[in-house]
């Protein structure tokens, strides 16, 4: 049951990251592409399971 | 799209990749175990928790249990260290015991780091340390994680809303996260939270064992005044902790005994001193890296433990009837002797109580020796 609860999480986890990543590409402002920059990060590394 | 902005775009995707390299780097050394010296000779056996609960096996808490059989009958003591992977004074008693005990009479069961996976991390926000390092004699470097008091989220997830555990202890709200603290969640579970198994692990090592008496090593911060230099026994060790502190008081050593709380759900005394036949005693000493109102965060102030901020609020006189706080802090080797003192205190004093169940252990560094010459004198080299 947790085993599946790690999995979704990071499913979960990954899409979301790799649609800000998808953003940060067709983003025009320089603002918004940094301030999704700095969203990534934490979500990259909680895809990763990385703490 | 312009092209322009696609290649700015794509070098802020280089950079996030950068953070996350480097970063990422500092967490995964985070996640590698300590490298212990185990060429001790006296080394019986080594176990291991699974073999006490199999659901541990492959778990980041399948923790090493070294063995030091005398071949002599006599009684069987559990020394361990790291319930709380800040507390490093516990620790490094522990490794002491681990580099240089024999144990002529009786068993020795020894664990470094009870509660490994919180080696593996820090918490946000609260300032904590990674890593101490000793520099030996030989020019190599003994280096020690440092974690929280919790294990890593990345091991034990997600905390539940409210947990009612087998200590009685009711986790809700701000608590919650004590599900993942060992010392909340004695005498554990066969098959619950990582935590709670690996409480279980060492409530059946300890039975199927016969472990006589256990010692559990803490450390606190600063501001606790009812915790430092206080050993802390279940009902029934009263006589074994009672008589160990006085031969301690006798050699000078500040020490002080307190009754487990009847209500100290989960903790190991209490725990395990309830639901097994082991005499469960916990000591603790002074962590000025804990606490509060600790220091700015260095290596240097868990190493040597002076902090102005508690040097300041105990000559304030903020905490009356406390120990000794002065301008020579609480420095790692002090910490780690003072826990080797006290656990060998209570090994000596078994025979005296338990004429049947005698105890006896060498080869242990002298304790005024390590505090003059510091660790980096009694840690064996890897090399």
């Amino acid at each position: 049951m947790i085993q599946a609860l790690y999995i979704i999480y990071r499913i979960i986890v990954a899409v979301l990251a790799l649609l800000v990543i998808w953003d940060i590409i067709r983003e025009k402002s320089l603002a918004h592409v940094l301030s999704l920059g700095l969203i990534s990060i934490p979500l990259i590394m909680r895809a990763l399971m990385i703490k | 799209m312009k092209n322009n902005t696609l290649i700015r775009n794509i070098a802020v995707l280089l950079v996030v990749a950068l953070v996350c390299v480097m970063t990422g780097q500092i967490y995964l050394k985070q996640l590698k175990n300590d490298t212990f010296y185990t060429a001790n000779p006296n080394i019986t056996k080594v176990l291991h928790l699974s073999d006490y609960n199999p659901n541990l096996k492959g778990t980041a808490n399948d923790v090493e249990v070294y063995v030091f059989d005398s071949g002599v009958p006599g009684g069987k003591a559990l020394i361990y260290g790291g319930t709380h992977t800040n507390e490093v004074g516990s620790m490094l008693s522990a490794v002491t015991y681990l580099e240089n005990a024999k144990c002529e009479v009786g068993t020795l069961y020894i664990m470094v780091h009870a509660n490994n996976s919180g080696y593996s991390h820090t918490q946000p926000l609260l300032g904590q340390g990674n890593k101490m390092t000793f520099d030996l004699a030989d020019g190599t470097t003994r280096e020690f994680r440092i974690g929280t008091r919790i294990s890593n989220p990345v091991h034990q997830w997600p905390d539940p809303n409210y947990h009612l555990n087998t200590s009685k202890r009711e986790l809700k709200h701000e608590e919650i996260a004590e599900i993942r603290n060992l010392n909340r969640n004695h005498p554990g579970e066969e098959s619950g939270y990582l935590t709670e198994m690996t409480c279980y692990a060492i409530r059946n090592l300890i039975n199927t064992e016969n472990i006589d008496f256990i010692y559990d090593g803490h450390e606190a911060g600063g501001e606790s005044v009812r915790l430092v230099n206080y050993l802390v026994v279940h009902e029934n060790a009263i006589p074994l902790g009672s008589a160990a502190v006085m031969n301690c008081v006798i050699n000078n050593l500040p020490f002080k005994l307190e009754i487990s709380g009847q209500t100290s759900y989960g903790l190991s005394h209490r725990g395990l001193g309830d639901n097994t036949n082991a005499l469960c005693t916990l000591f603790e000493t002074c962590n000025p890296a804990m606490g509060s109102y600790h220091d700015k965060m260095t290596e240097d102030l868990f190493k040597n433990g002076r902090s102005g901020n508690y040097l300041a609020m105990h000559q304030a006189g903020l905490f009356p009837n406390s120990y000794d706080f002065d301008e020579n802090g609480w420095p790692i080797e002090k910490r780690t002797a003072y826990h080797m003192s006290m656990s060998l205190e209570l090994i000596n004093t078994l025979e005296t109580l338990y004429p049947d169940k005698p105890m006896k252990v060498t080869g242990m560094p002298d304790a005024n020796e390590m505090i003059e010459k510091g660790l980096e004198y009694t840690l064996k080299s890897l090399a």
